[in-house]
């Protein structure tokens, strides 16, 4: 029989777990800031993050993927709190992202944008994801992936483009 | 305008916060529950009893027009929203009465099954279309089938998959939702649902797919389409499926990479398609499969052929299968899929989307179209023409069945607003010519039509949180 571990024993620490450790140095920046330009708050992205990879290294070596899992279970947090606040903007005390970075213009364009259509241009654009892998990550399939990708990207260029004349 | 890519890397230039003490800090939480998170969002779709539904009963009959808000959240639904009626289209669908084939034989299509003591008949010109509402503001309808007992839809909510069963598709109930239907959202693995996406039906056994996106497939099986049990899978890919139906050694359920067989539905082995999986040069993704005279038909897209486009598999029992050969011609390039095909037109025709080939058009961003094919065979495939008027910009068909003579075909247009698609129906005599039926946009708004069934002499399609329910002018 396999004992339970004590009660008492420290609390994991992420730096415990070599793997998921690596993937928190390569990907948590990249991963925030996707998450930041789709839900347009810091917040909401900072939060998604440390949960997704405090959930991740609650599952120790049972993730056979943790790369591709925790690109998963923060973007769904992230949709989540975003369909829970029911809204996209910065919320009363998230510090918005201030207008004098360069990417504002694209935060703000892509909040012109459905939710499918936002996360797909994100995921694809900046996180470098295909479409099967961006279904994955979503719960979409693939044709409705490819989908949002065309239309949001057409929509996405007509918002730019006004924005730039 | 600088590329898209180039603006995307702009987000480079974000500062980041610190987020390794808030990950230690939340592992440390006393509060920590290993396999929930703090964010989960509220249950909108619960089934809460008899009184709830005799009150929301009440309430439909007080105030019709008011009736999809005040029964969103409930797992009763019903009343219809709005009606239109659609003309005779003007060419090309010379059957007015057609017989679907009788409640045993093998189903062509997952959505195309018409169950019942005498074989239906429906007449496809002037039906008119209902709209009624299905499950909450959160329900996703994947997909529908008739069978002895009314109709089934399957799809999923925040709970995880669902089900959904209706004796005449106007009034809804949800089927008592456990842990059968699998992880709900935020629970078990973080912030990801099991769904349900397609069903198919043999005799009295319903048998639906899907699966979870990080658990892989899954399968379940019915006979009254309310108590469902959960099948078992041996081997295969880690992916959701995509698409079930009755053929070969009893039921073919495909997606993900790979294709299962099963004799009755509960227990289900892997079939051999070496040029089905996605790390394979000639390897694919599959959407849908029909059984349609000696031959099975799976249909999806190209993942490894650097071309893309839509790829087409078949087999002769359901065990073994070959691609046909890619060709960017008639399967078109990146971006283009099917997601659906039926036995009918001339053999068998398949639907999908994508954008129109760069030699179609002028410019840059060629639209996004409905594409259809046809094919004798199932081998040798042909893709219908392009038609301007049918399959307009922002288009996608989803579904197809075959009414007797007539194909049927369901989608979605993108109509240019904010977050909105909506439904869209088209016709066809032969698969070739296509009629679409025309816009009303208080009947077909807001959402697209995934699947569609004949259901006695009308059909019934669904979408997310809608049915539609086409029937005979008087």
């Amino acid at each position: 029989m396999v004992e339970s571990p004590p009660r008492e024993a420290p609390p994991l620490r992420l730096a415990d777990l070599d793997v998921l450790d690596r993937v928190f140095r390569e990907q948590s920046p990249r991963m925030w800031r996707a998450l930041a330009a789709f839900c347009g708050s810091r917040d909401i992205a900072q939060e998604a993050v440390a949960e997704a990879f405090a959930q991740a290294a609650g599952r120790g070596g049972a993730i056979r993927s943790p790369e591709r899992w925790v690109w998963k279970a923060a973007y769904r947090i992230a949709a989540g709190e975003l369909k829970q606040r029911g809204r996209v903007v910065p919320l009363s005390g998230d510090a918005p992202i201030v207008e004098n970075e360069p990417a504002w213009q694209l935060r703000s364009a892509l909040r012109c944008l459905p939710s499918r259509q936002r996360a797909a241009l994100v995921l694809h654009y900046y996180a470098g994801y295909r479409a099967i892998d961006i279904a994955r990550i979503t719960g979409s399939t693939p044709g409705g992936v490819w989908m949002s990708l065309s239309r949001g990207r057409r929509r996405l260029r007509e918002v730019l483009e006004d924005d730039d004349a | 305008m600088r590329d898209l890519r180039e603006r995307f890397a702009d987000l480079d230039l974000l500062e980041t916060p610190e987020m390794r003490n808030a990950v230690d800090a939340r592992i440390a939480d006393p509060q920590f529950p290993v396999g929930q998170s703090r964010t989960k969002p509220p249950r909108t779709q619960q089934w809460r009893g008899p009184l709830v539904a005799v009150g929301t009963a009440v309430l439909v009959v007080i105030a019709v027009a008011g009736a999809v808000l005040l029964t969103r959240g409930f797992g009763i639904t019903e009343g219809p929203v709005a009606t239109t009626t659609i003309p005779s289209p003007t060419t090309t669908v010379p059957s007015p009465t057609t017989t679907v084939p009788s409640p045993t034989t093998t189903v062509s299509s997952p959505t195309t099954t018409a169950l019942g003591e005498e074989a239906p008949t429906v007449s496809v010109e002037s039906l008119t279309w209902t709209r009624v509402p299905l499950g909450g503001a959160d329900s996703e309808a994947e997909a529908i089938a008739s069978f002895d007992g009314g109709l089934v839809v399957v799809g999923q909510t925040p709970d995880g998959a669902a089900v959904w069963t209706s004796p005449d598709g106007t009034t809804w109930m949800q089927a008592p939702h456990d842990e059968t239907f699998g992880p709900a959202l935020n629970e078990g693995t973080v912030g990801m649902a099991t769904g349900m996406v397609d069903v198919a039906v043999d005799g009295s056994n319903l048998v639906a797919v899907g699966g979870h996106p990080s658990l892989g497939p899954a399968a379940w099986t019915s006979t009254d389409g309310l108590e469902w049990s959960s099948a078992s899978i041996s081997g295969g890919a880690d992916h959701s499926l995509e698409a079930v139906t009755a053929g070969g050694p009893g039921f073919v359920a495909v997606g993900g990479w790979q294709v299962l067989t099963s004799v009755e539905g509960r227990a289900w082995t892997v079939a051999t398609c070496p040029e089905c999986r996605g790390d394979d040069a000639f390897g694919g993704w599959q959407m849908d499969v029909a059984a349609g005279g000696p031959k099975l038909v799976m249909v999806g897209f190209a993942t490894s052929t650097p071309d893309g486009g839509a790829a087409v598999w078949t087999s002769a029992d359901g065990l073994a299968w070959e691609r046909v050969p890619h060709d960017g011609m008639v399967f078109g390039g990146p971006w283009v899929n099917m997601h659906a095909v039926t036995e009918g037109g001339p053999g068998f025709v398949a639907v999908g989307g994508g954008p129109l080939a760069q030699s179609d058009v002028e410019g840059e961003e060629p639209p996004w179209v409905a594409w259809v094919w046809t094919s004798a065979d199932g081998t040798t495939w042909q893709r219908v023409p392009h038609d301007g008027v049918a399959f307009s910009a922002d288009t996608s068909m989803n579904d197809v069945i075959s009414v007797g003579d007539t194909l049927v075909a369901v989608g979605g247009e993108h109509d240019g607003s904010f977050d909105d698609e909506h439904a869209a129906i088209w016709t066809s005599a032969d698969g070739v010519v296509w009629n679409r039926a025309p816009h009303d946009d208080a009947v077909f708004g807001y959402t697209a039509m995934n699947s569609v069934a004949v259901f006695g002499d009308g059909l019934v399609a669904v979408g997310d949180g809608s049915a539609w329910i086409a029937t005979p002018e008087p």
